[in-house]
């Protein structure tokens, strides 16, 4: 039988997968170490950063954009998906085998193959982590801009799929903003390069559609970046609040006067607590919310700017603005902010990480809106974003073992979106659509606006190998995956096969 | 396109209201000509409701459709397949939302870019986006061109600035893609497509973009090398070092009368644009100063001029050009690895032009305009010398303006060259935005 997927391709027709003979023409391709079929290993890989899960029907570690290939063409062959994986931090389920198929993870390609430091160019493979490839360039003065507060364990393929954010992207733009080239396998199995070293190279923008597409479009072997010179000083400052709507007034001021620090990051009271339990940061317990700001660039620059922002923040009732006197108390600053999930995993069962953007005039109106569908709920919701492009991640605090809580978890979360498209902003300033908002996506496109996606996608990938069900609204919402508890094929309850 | 059709063609756009269409007389088609291609029929849509009714009707007739803003950049690329129909989008001119709190703003893409700053500059705000004849050109037809000036370097350009936009497809359908706000990753990023795309995959109906506050104040810092690699070496470290300039240029002597009449003998100039607070600028211009110990602070007024010029370079007549006209230059784009900048003007140096050609790069980003006044058949070949070793080296050589018969006959000039990606991937995706291939055909990268 032949229904239509959320992509709308024709679904294939899925069958009992055998998984000893899929384990031998895989291991013939990366050898027998860098396959997984055993039960106990597809389950480790059936999560990511997110609340869903889906059992793959295999694991491989290739070495090679040619055993890319090779998988690919298996892949294509026996009718199984593909999905790519980098280190699984994903918050959108975009990692997870929901049609089942074939994890494609990138852990051993993770080697930086060329740094040109004329051309400030920099050549990696896609399970580089992101904080390395900085480190890796740091003793020649350079980093690599985009840094996703999972840094320490993402992988730059994983950043290519998401167009990845993170705290230093307001003042210098995200993922797309500072990658140049891909080289990627496609769903039938062929390689090619997309832009490279120069820019506006001719042709079509193959390289900015492939950014972001969630591993939709084809597999990606190789990326280029660009390097940025590292900034002279940065100077951290900490702006202290009585109240979210004192801070969110501060980040429209601070903006609306037209600077636009490297970073502008908010968290409330709830967040502050939990992460002075577990690190100690030197957060004031009796705030209402902080606002952590960096400035980079030349001394002069910084103390002029400095002190333009705390006049700011004073003007919208700051209670006091502290300036980190070193390092050491900027990394602990930073700390806090960057494993504040971490910190709130600590005093709640379970979490689920929202993400969304509005309008940074709105933040205030809509972190009160937040507030209150977190209290009909019955939710504590914690704030800890980056105020200074809009882009929220509420923070709902819950305990799975309650019945009914996490189609309860799932509404609030869709109600906060709700909120974000009113104000006329997205569902997804930077965890991505995949699973978790698909079905939210016509809060703010149009069908005319999602087959014109589907259209471009099928230019990429005409047969819907590559990371299916992801993205796009699932018709009549019949396709909640379960995972099965057997050997056996995943199966979409209600399709009936 | 046949006489009938073309009646049809009009009848359709007058039943469905679109604004200005007209039959063109012998004279106005001429006006609108493209490389000998003459169309038959305009319309002036003054909404996008027009405007997707316009689209809608020529894909009912199967006309070929040219989008068209202030028709500065018409020269660029191959000759048109067809031309039927003149789709002129100036009446696209509204700001439709403007947030300077937010530093994003929405505008009808049929907007100048003169207007648009002008709007922008009364809350103390700009678009860096910059393009020559500003007062003519829109800001579609700039993204579709993907032109960029020299600020290229700090603020990007047209992809990195666009974050929404609504396009008319070429069978009528308003599509929209991303949104208002600057972090945005729900659904494909579809802006990055139609930016560069030349008008072929869509018709850029409204706009919205980051902008930025106007800089307090700028310095202008200039140096003269007799020497390429010296001029080159200063120039990376420059953008390695503190100043970070927000533009940072590179011309040969030929290209000084027009951007710095005064300026030093030497056969290359560089010129460094320092923007930001004050106390930053005077910290940047030391450190500046420093790597470049020979160079001169320039007064506002000649600095004001020589970026000016720079932007207009692309298009600009040389002003000692005797009697040839800009459409009679050969005008290349070159972009290539920053790193090679030096290889590069080299090699386009040394290649056997009949006069020397006046070049402009832009450091850091690697693009390079070259000029070359009254072009004849021995630059014809020089020029196809040229690309295979644009090629070895991951450059590209693209040819934004030349003499139209070289565009056409059996040995047409390939204006575009090899394309950055798999052609076969860029032709699947015309077919899925312009099946019936409606859109400017024929003129982009492949023939698309």
């Amino acid at each position: 039988m032949s229904t239509h997927s959320s992509d709308g391709q024709a679904e294939r027709p899925r069958r009992r997968i055998d998984r000893a003979a899929l384990n031998e023409e895989l291991a013939a391709i990366v050898g027998r170490r860098a396959v997984l079929t055993d039960e106990y290993d597809l389950r480790l890989y059936q999560y990511d950063g997110s609340i869903d899960t889906a059992l793959p029907d295999a694991i491989v570690f290739p070495v090679s954009t040619e055993q890319v290939q090779s998988i690919v063409r298996l892949a294509n062959r026996e009718g199984l998906p593909v999905v790519a994986r980098g280190a699984g931090t994903g918050l959108s389920g975009g990692a997870l085998a929901v049609e089942g198929g074939i994890v494609i993870a990138f852990a051993r390609m993770n080697h930086i193959l060329d740094v040109d430091l004329d051309s400030m160019r920099a050549l990696v493979e896609p399970g580089v982590v992101n904080l390395h490839l900085s480190q890796a360039v740091a003793h020649h003065g350079v980093y690599y801009v985009p840094d996703p507060s999972s840094q320490k364990a993402c992988t730059i393929g994983g950043n290519v799929a998401e167009n990845a954010g993170g705290p230093h992207t307001l003042a210098y733009g995200v993922t797309t903003n500072h990658v140049l080239g891909l080289e990627v396998v496609l769903s039938d199995g062929s390689a090619a390069w997309l832009g490279g070293p120069a820019v506006d190279g001719s042709g079509y923008d193959l390289v900015g559609l492939m950014v972001g597409s969630e591993g939709t479009f084809g597999i990606v072997t190789k990326v280029l970046v660009k390097l940025t010179p590292s900034p002279e000083k940065v100077k951290t400052l900490l702006a202290i609040f009585a109240t979210v709507a004192d801070a969110a007034n501060a980040v429209s001021a601070v903006i609306g006067a037209g600077i636009v620090p490297a970073a502008l990051e908010m968290m409330d009271h709830t967040t502050l607590t939990a992460v002075e339990e577990a690190f100690g940061a030197g957060y004031p317990l009796d705030a209402g919310a902080v606002l952590l700001i960096e400035l980079e660039g030349l001394g002069e620059g910084l103390e002029q700017q400095a002190g333009r922002i705390t006049e700011l923040c004073r003007g919208a009732a700051a209670r006091e603005v502290r300036v980190a006197k070193d390092d050491k108390e900027r990394a602990l600053l930073w700390r806090g902010r960057k494993e504040a999930f971490g910190a709130l995993g600590r005093i709640s069962p379970e979490y689920y990480v929202m993400d969304g953007v509005v309008p940074r005039s709105r933040i205030a109106e809509v972190l009160d809106r937040i507030g209150e569908i977190g209290r009909r709920h019955g939710f504590l919701i914690a704030n800890v974003f980056h105020a200074g492009d809009g882009n929220l991640h509420p923070v709902l605090l819950f305990d799975p073992e309650k019945p009914g809580e996490i189609d309860r978890v799932r509404e609030a979360g869709a109600e906060v979106l709700k909120v974000c498209a009113e104000v006329g902003g997205t569902l997804s300033g930077e965890h991505g659509i995949g699973v978790e908002k698909k079905d939210l996506m016509h809060l703010i496109f149009s069908d005319v606006d999602l087959e014109a996606m589907k259209s471009v996608r099928r230019v990429f990938d005409p047969i819907g190998l590559c990371n299916p069900g992801k993205i796009f609204p699932t018709p009549g919402r019949c396709a909640d995956i379960i995972e099965h508890p057997g050997i056996g094929v995943a199966s979409a309850a209600g399709m009936g096969w | 396109m046949v006489v009938a059709d073309s009646e049809r063609l009009l009848t359709g756009l007058l039943r469905e209201g679109v604004s200005g269409a007209r039959l063109l007389d012998s004279a106005a088609a001429a006006t609108y000509a493209v490389d000998g291609v003459t169309p038959r029929v305009l319309c002036e849509p003054a909404t996008i409701d027009e405007l997707s009714a316009a689209l809608r009707t020529a894909s009912e007739v199967g006309a070929a459709v040219w989008p068209r803003g202030g028709g500065t950049r018409v020269g660029l690329g191959n000759p048109p397949r067809a031309g039927d129909l003149v789709v002129l989008t100036t009446r696209l001119d509204r700001v439709v939302e403007y947030s300077p709190a937010d530093l994003t703003v929405t505008f009808e893409a049929g907007v100048t870019l003169a207007t648009l700053q002008t709007t922008l500059g009364e809350h103390g705000q700009v678009l860096p986006l910059e393009a020559p004849l500003a007062d003519r050109a829109t800001l579609g037809g700039t993204l579709a061109v993907n032109a960029s000036g020299p600020r290229r370097l700090r603020y990007g350009a047209g992809r990195d600035l666009v974050i929404g936009t609504r396009t008319v497809w070429a069978d009528g359908q308003v599509v929209r893609s991303g949104g208002r706000v600057v972090k945005n990753v729900a659904g494909y990023d579809l802006n990055k497509m139609y930016v560069g795309s030349l008008g072929t995959l869509a018709v850029l109906a409204e706009v919205t973009l980051k902008i930025q506050p106007i800089a307090e104040t700028a310095t202008t810092l200039v140096a003269g090398f007799t020497d390429l690699e010296a001029a080159q070496r200063a120039l990376l470290q420059v953008l390695r070092s503190a100043a970070n300039p927000s533009a940072a240029i590179l011309f040969t002597q030929t290209a000084a009368p027009e951007l710095l009449p005064d300026a030093p003998a030497s056969a290359y100039l560089v010129a460094l644009l320092i923007e930001g607070v004050e106390a930053a600028v005077r910290r940047q211009v030391t450190e500046a100063s420093g790597l470049l110990p020979e160079s001169v602070a320039l007064d506002s007024a000649p600095a004001g001029a020589l970026w000016r010029a720079a932007v207009e370079f692309p298009l600009a007549v040389s002003p000692t050009g005797g009697g040839s006209s800009a459409a009679e230059a050969l005008r290349l784009k070159v972009t290539l690895p920053p790193g090679e900048l030096a290889s590069f003007i080299q090699m386009i140096e040394s290649a056997a032009w009949t006069s020397p050609p006046a070049l402009l790069a832009y450091g850091g980003t690697g693009i390079m305009y070259v000029r070359v006044a009254s072009p004849a058949p021995p630059d014809f070949d020089a020029l196809r010398g040229l690309r295979p070793l644009a090629s070895a080296n991951q450059a590209s050589v693209v040819v934004e303006a030349c003499p139209v018969s070289w565009k056409l006959g059996a040995e047409a000039l390939d204006v575009w060259g090899p394309p950055a990606g798999p052609l076969e991937l860029m032709r699947r995706l015309k077919q899925a935005c312009d099946p019936q291939g409606l859109l400017n055909p024929g003129r982009f990268v492949g023939g698309i």
